[in-house]
């Protein structure tokens, strides 16, 4: 990795609302993040924490009448926050593409495999109809498909769920994009495919040195293929670091409680670890304090901060407030 | 002593089309399934999806069709369905579904809700229901107020635990879990399989563990049954399954989880890579002509594996030379 390059992404602020009843709720709040070169994130957190919002923000996909974007996000230069829907057209699928967790609605039922990824093609690149035809063949290929002209001939709902999920992948690299947002691309598929679909990731990924950003709620598929590690919880960045630093040293609450409700080896006969309470809904998003101190009652009000900041560890791992410092299990204290 | 007994299980799908309607071929979900759940322990069926663990599951109640095979339960013969219409059975045995909602009436309250299996099995005045009701939903974790509730105004994961405390209303001895955990967040899923373990403890009940979540499974259940293409392939202990996997399957499944020790990801990655590969060489070894897994071979006192006839044999004297 060349350390000198500019960065690919750079969120400042960014906040998202939705409009709910006439009111904006935020469900994005303050997300600073950088998205380096060449470099494979995660985003991690339970369901409801903002992370298929933060990906439809950068995308483009919100629907401008019931949701308000604020803050910056600027990629290669360009900022996003500001970009119309023809500007994003220009670089949706060549220079940023995304994958989503169910294929078959993110692709079109009426069309052939082969016709739906040439379209990509024939609106980003000059290259002829054989030419195209050729690189579908080789894409289809190059993506695991055993028999490309036949998957290419091909509707959506005759591939098996691993089958269509290459196809959204080769769709994505069609035109060697320089960020691929793939949201719980494997959470509906099986282990081994699973596998198979995060190896092909991670190669695409080195091959064509294309930035990965992978939205997952899965623990164990972060730590196999992540460089680097966003933790999200109720629409903040709560904190991140390397994939050692997250897995190894987890500073914040919600980090440390997540890895310990895992069932593992160790755990095997033991009671699982519970966050008590719930992800709060956007109508009842506490306007100030830390979010996740409800759910950690135990450790004193006076360990939060009131407006809790990004803090710097070093070595680019960062944690959100500085309760952490005097975070502790209450099942080990009494211990 | 065996709780449940299932032998030669088979459900067979008609796919039907045509002019008329005729079956045209058909689906064999379940083929020759074969295990026995003991009092009071947790036995997972594990696999992949359509291997056809569902089915089992709903053919054990009387909810699919059954095709073939026995089944018997408190050494009693249930295999005809009209047994297991029976007051005793619909009691004993309860099912727990991946996703409570839609199976819980949207348009009753809780208390109706849960008490529904009492008011069918149990004649208890008025009093007493409400009793239990509140008894149940102290188990599972709910307070009172939850009564006059609706099953919309509650989380995932509390109406995960409405419905297991509609399953263990009638105090049943036997519940039939499918993939109760898979629709819920981590620390909801923590909450839910800790509820299972306690009640468990609590009153002796047998799980039928349905999941495709090999952790999970793992963290559940005594015993374990790899489910594949409607087939047994390898039954044994948690450490039989986990620390001593004989089945090419069972092994590149177990080498495809993934694993939070991030130290060693390149080693695990090609470890399952290779894995892969010797699966795909070999996997034809271990199905007959027809596809078919070979039958299940005791290797250990507790292990049993699906294995070509040469292989079971080398197992057979490898076995009888330990003992
Ligand atoms: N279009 C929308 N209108 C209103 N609320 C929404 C909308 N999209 C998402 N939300 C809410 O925003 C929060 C974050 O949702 P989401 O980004 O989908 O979370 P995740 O992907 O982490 O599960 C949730 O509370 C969700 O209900
Ligand atoms: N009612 C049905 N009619 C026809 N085929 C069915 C029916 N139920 C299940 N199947 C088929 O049986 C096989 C096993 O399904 P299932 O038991 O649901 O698998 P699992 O629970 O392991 O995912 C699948 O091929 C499925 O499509
Ligand atoms: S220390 Fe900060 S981030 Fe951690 S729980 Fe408290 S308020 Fe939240
Ligand atoms: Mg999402
Ligand atoms: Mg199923």
């Amino acid at each position: 990795m060349k350390k000198t390059q500019a960065p690919l992404l750079v969120t400042k602020h960014l906040k998202t609302s939705f409009k709910i009843n006439d009111h904006y709720y935020q469900a994005l709040d303050d997300v600073n993040l950088t998205v380096n070169p060449d470099e494979f994130l995660a985003i991690v957190g339970e369901s409801g924490c903002g992370k298929s919002t933060f990906a439809n923000t950068i995308m483009g996909l919100l629907d401008e009448h019931d949701s308000k974007v604020s803050g910056s996000a600027v990629f290669e230069g360009q900022e996003l926050t500001k970009l119309t829907e023809t500007g994003y057209d220009e670089i949706r699928g060549l220079k940023l593409s995304m994958i989503f967790q169910d294929p078959l609605s993110a692709l079109n039922p009426l069309k052939r495999i082969a016709n739906q990824i040439d379209e990509v093609m024939a609106y980003h690149t000059d290259l002829s109809k054989t030419e195209r035809y050729q690189r579908v063949l080789k894409l289809l290929a190059e993506v695991g498909i055993h028999d490309p002209k036949r998957t290419a001939r091909q509707f959506p709902h005759q591939l098996s769920g691993g089958m269509r999920q290459r196809v959204m992948i080769a769709m994505a690299v069609a035109c060697k994009p320089d960020l691929i947002i793939a949201d719980e691309p494997t959470t509906a598929l099986d282990v081994t495919i699973q596998a198979q679909i995060l190896d092909l990731l991670r190669r695409v990924q080195q091959e064509n040195h294309t930035s990965i950003i992978l939205i997952t709620h899965d623990l164990g598929v972060v730590a196999e293929t992540a460089d680097r590690v966003a933790v999200m919880y109720a629409g903040q960045i709560v904190e991140s670091g390397s994939v050692q630093q997250i897995f190894k040293e987890p500073q914040h609450p919600y980090t440390r409680s997540l890895l310990r409700s895992i069932p593992q080896i160790d755990n095997a006969t033991d009671d699982l670890y519970v966050i008590q309470g719930n992800v709060p809904s956007l109508q009842k998003m506490p306007a100030a304090g830390d979010r996740f101190a409800p759910r950690i009652p135990w450790i004193p009000a006076s360990a939060h901060e009131d407006l809790p900041v990004m803090h710097d560890l070093g070595d680019g791992h960062q944690v959100r407030c500085t309760c952490y410092r005097q975070f502790y299990f209450k099942e080990d204290q009494r211990a | 002593m065996s709780l449940l007994t299932v032998k030669d299980l088979q459900v067979y799908f008609p796919v039907r089309g045509g002019f008329f309607n005729r079956k045209l071929d058909e689906i064999q979900a379940v083929r020759d399934v074969s295990f026995s759940i003991n009092q009071g322990e947790t036995f997972g069926l594990v696999g992949e999806s359509g291997s056809g663990k569902s089915t089992t599951g709903r053919a054990i109640l009387g909810l699919e069709p059954q095709t073939g095979g026995t089944i018997s339960y408190q050494g009693h013969d249930v295999t005809k369905v009209a047994k297991r219409q029976h007051q005793d059975f619909r009691r004993d045995v309860q099912m727990i579904f991946q996703d409570s909602f839609s199976s819980l009436n949207p348009q009753k309250r809780i208390a109706s809700i849960i008490s529904e299996p009492l008011r069918n099995f149990e004649n208890l005045s008025k009093n007493d229901l409400k009793l239990r009701v509140l008894q149940l939903l102290d188990i599972v974790g709910l307070s009172p107020d939850a009564l006059y509730k609706y099953p919309h105004q509650f989380s995932g994961g509390q109406q995960q635990r409405i419905g297991i405390a509609r399953a263990v209303a009638t105090h049943p001895k036997l519940i039939i879990a499918d993939e109760p955990v898979s629709a819920l967040d981590l620390s909801v899923q923590a909450q839910v399989l800790n509820f299972m373990k306690k009640i468990q403890a609590e009153f002796g009940i047998s799980y039928l563990f349905i999941s495709h979540d090999l952790g999970v499974i793992r963290h559940m259940c005594d015993r374990i049954a790899i489910m594949t293409r409607g087939e047994i392939v390898e039954i044994g202990t948690r450490s039989d399954i986990y620390q001593h996997p004989i089945h090419i399957y069972t092994k590149q499944l177990l080498e495809a989880i993934p694993q939070t020790d991030v130290d060693h990801r390149e080693q695990h990655r090609e470890a399952r890579l290779a894995m892969n590969q010797k699966y795909h060489q070999d996997k034809h070894q271990y199905y007959d002509q027809q596809g078919r897994a070979f039958p299940l071979v005791q290797v250990s006192e507790t292990h049993w594996v699906s294995l070509p006839p040469n292989e079971a044999l080398r197992h057979k004297i490898l076995q009888r030379e330990e003992h």
